[in-house]
């Protein structure tokens, strides 16, 4: 029991230092975000892979979205598909082929890098994406912190 | 003239959507947002000692010497929105089986009624079981091909409208597709002239719940299989002998109706699945019978590798007693030599019996095929040896030694051509509706060497309960990809 608790107390030290490190290195995280005339104010994680598994077509307030991806290979990407897709490149590309080649569905549009990203996003109330929390600024908001 | 229509027939399909295509790129690159996409599998293999064959459908085979060419394809698409819930996507696959010739393969407007509708308007395919959608993209699932049982390269486009539509219970995710079409689709190229597999319709349901999937899919079509030239000695020897009426309308595939149906379980785990589907296929009231195939998939997933053994079996029943006994009647009253047709269907199973478990259609046009070509031809000789080639690449030797003696022993009447061909289809279609059971067990593995591209490798047995001509190994090797 003991010994359990201070395994865990190492655990979490461990993660605190790696998270500390990878803030220091980055000096920040990554942010899902729609514009700012988007009528909605939050998402949780289940609605936001949803969202960017072609599953759901809208908005918790009916609108429609669509997901923008950032382009392949930006660290931004890696995390989001870490943390909220759960599954590896791998695992993505043959959910997607099942989809793709059969008239079922389309995977979210890849478009540059965050400020690209946060540039669409914020013209366009119909749009869902993920930036840098340092590129955030007044035409976009913040719906999930990941 | 015969021959040129022939060859316009076989590659209409080639040349009515190669004119379509300068019309869909116009169309497309109006449009501003173009998305392609593509896949590939670039794999080749042999079998394990020189008399043996391993069958895909349709007599692409592999043999005892490396080629690329069996389970060779490329295949690329383009998807253009519309309107904000509209789609044009064209997807042409290039098969090395083929002479890598291109053929449109999905062909379709999307439309999105709702959220959760979808129609799809056009080409496209039949969602028989777990895998039908997306047979050609290896990449997608985690053998080199799904398992030939069930699932048959090509032959499975349809024109006409499906529709999918999605609704969910809580967690439990449903999918509701509908497709009723026609394919006029003829993979066996010059000996049929026409193949029509029409009033098609299919519904398949999918419930996904967090590891579990489960399938069911049932439809029905009727069939028609090139009887232009085949008409009209028919009817001449209709007038001939009555008996041949009934004999013709048990061996003719004219408006045949057939059913399918097939149930599907897939248990997901991150590092353990296993996945099993089951079969039925009845291909109406002729001598292609009715097939049962199934088969169970396990794969364990380490890392980047995923290793895989595959045990499928496949049971061909029909009742063709009618069949013979009409045949052996109308033998019989002209004073030919009678058919035993059972033991020529016997010693022929074999090889049939093998492209029946590849295919059911396979075989259906395989016999038909031999109907077909044997009444092409102006002497008897060239009768008999048209029906011994048609017979022999068919369901093997025996068909056609039978077919051929009695061309001889008869000689060259318009009643001899008939009865040789029809013997001959019958000697096909008995032997293909031979009792039989076919397994195979295949071991694999897969690598998945990048993020879009894996490296597979697979060895097949099969084996059937006749004798050994239908035995066969098969290693085969290749990569897969999505880009």
């Amino acid at each position: 029991m003991k010994k359990r608790h201070i395994h865990n107390l190492f655990i979490s030290s461990f993660s605190l230092l790696s998270l500390v490190l990878a803030s220091t290195l980055s000096l920040a995280g990554v942010v899902v975000v729609v514009s700012t005339s988007n009528a909605n104010t939050e998402l949780d994680e289940k609605q936001i892979y949803n969202i960017y598994m072609g599953k759901s077509k809208s908005f918790p307030d009916g609108e429609k979205v669509l997901p923008i991806d950032q382009k392949k290979g930006s660290a931004n990407r890696e995390a989001f598909r870490e943390s909220i897709l759960q599954k590896s490149s791998s695992q993505l590309n043959t959910y997607w082929s099942r989809l793709i080649f059969t008239g079922k569905g389309t995977p979210p549009q890849e478009s540059g890098n965050a400020s690209v990203v946060k540039d669409l996003v914020g013209k366009n109330p119909n749009l869902i994406g993920y930036i840098d929390s340092s590129d955030v600024d007044s035409s976009v908001k913040v719906l999930y912190e990941l | 003239m015969n021959q040129l229509l022939k060859i316009h027939s076989k590659y209409n399909r080639h040349i009515k959507y190669a004119l379509a295509v300068p019309v869909l790129l116009v169309s497309i690159s109006a449009a501003s947002e173009v998305k392609w996409s593509g896949f590939a599998t670039i794999a080749g293999g042999q079998t394990t000692s020189s008399d043996e064959t391993y069958d895909l459908g349709f007599g692409n085979a592999y043999d005892d010497r490396y080629s690329f060419n069996p389970d060779s394809l490329f295949g690329l698409q383009a998807s253009a929105p519309l309107s904000d819930s509209a789609m044009a996507t064209a997807q042409v696959i290039s098969r090395g089986s083929d002479d890598w010739n291109t053929a449109f393969e999905w062909a379709y407007l999307a439309f999105d009624v709702t959220d959760n509708w979808r129609l799809l308007l056009g080409r496209q395919r039949n969602p028989a079981g777990l895998y039908s959608d997306f047979t050609d993209v290896s990449y997608a699932y985690h053998w080199l091909r799904a398992p030939t049982e069930i699932y048959s390269p090509s032959f499975d486009s349809y024109d006409g409208i499906g529709s999918l539509y999605n609704f969910s219970f809580g967690e439990v995710e449903n999918l509701l597709h509908v497709l009723v079409g026609r394919s006029k689709d003829n993979p066996f190229g010059d000996n049929i002239t026409d193949l029509d597999l029409y009033n098609h319709w299919i519904a398949a349901y999918t419930m996904t719940w967090n590891w579990l999937t489960a399938r069911a899919s049932y439809g029905e079509r009727r069939l028609t299989v090139g009887v232009d030239d085949i008409d009209t000695p028919v009817s001449d020897a209709n007038d001939i002998d009555p008996a041949f009426v009934a004999l013709t309308d048990s061996v003719m595939v004219f408006e045949d109706k057939g059913d399918f149906s097939t149930v599907s379980l897939r248990v997901d785990f991150d590092s353990v699945f296993v996945v099993t589907e089951f079969n039925n296929s009845n291909l109406g009231d002729n001598f292609l019978g009715e097939s049962d195939s199934w088969y169970v998939s396990a794969g364990w997933r380490i890392a980047e590798w995923t290793v895989h053994l595959t045990y499928a079996a496949s049971e061909n029943k029909v009742d063709n007693a009618d069949e013979i006994a009409a045949a052996n009647a109308v033998v019989a009253a002209l004073g030919g030599p009678v058919f035993t047709l059972e033991a020529d269907a016997a010693a022929a199973a074999g090889a049939a019996g093998l492209a029946f478990s590849t295919s059911p259609e396979a075989a259906a046009v395989g016999g038909l095929a031999a109907h077909d070509a044997a009444v092409l031809g102006g002497d008897a000789a060239a009768q008999g040896a048209a029906a011994a080639a048609a017979v022999t690449a068919a369901s093997g030797a025996a068909g056609a030694d039978a077919a051929a003696a009695f061309v001889a022993a008869a000689g060259p009447t318009i009643a001899t051509y008939t009865v040789a061909a029809t013997a001959a289809g019958t000697a096909a279609g008995a032997s293909n509706g031979q009792e039989s059971d076919t397994e195979s067990i295949t071991v694999g593995a897969r690598w998945d060497f990048s993020a879009s591209s894996a490296f597979q490798i697979e060895y097949t047995s099969v084996s059937d309960n006749l004798d050994s001509t239908g035995d066969v190994g098969l290693f085969s090797a290749g990569i897969v990809a999505v880009f």
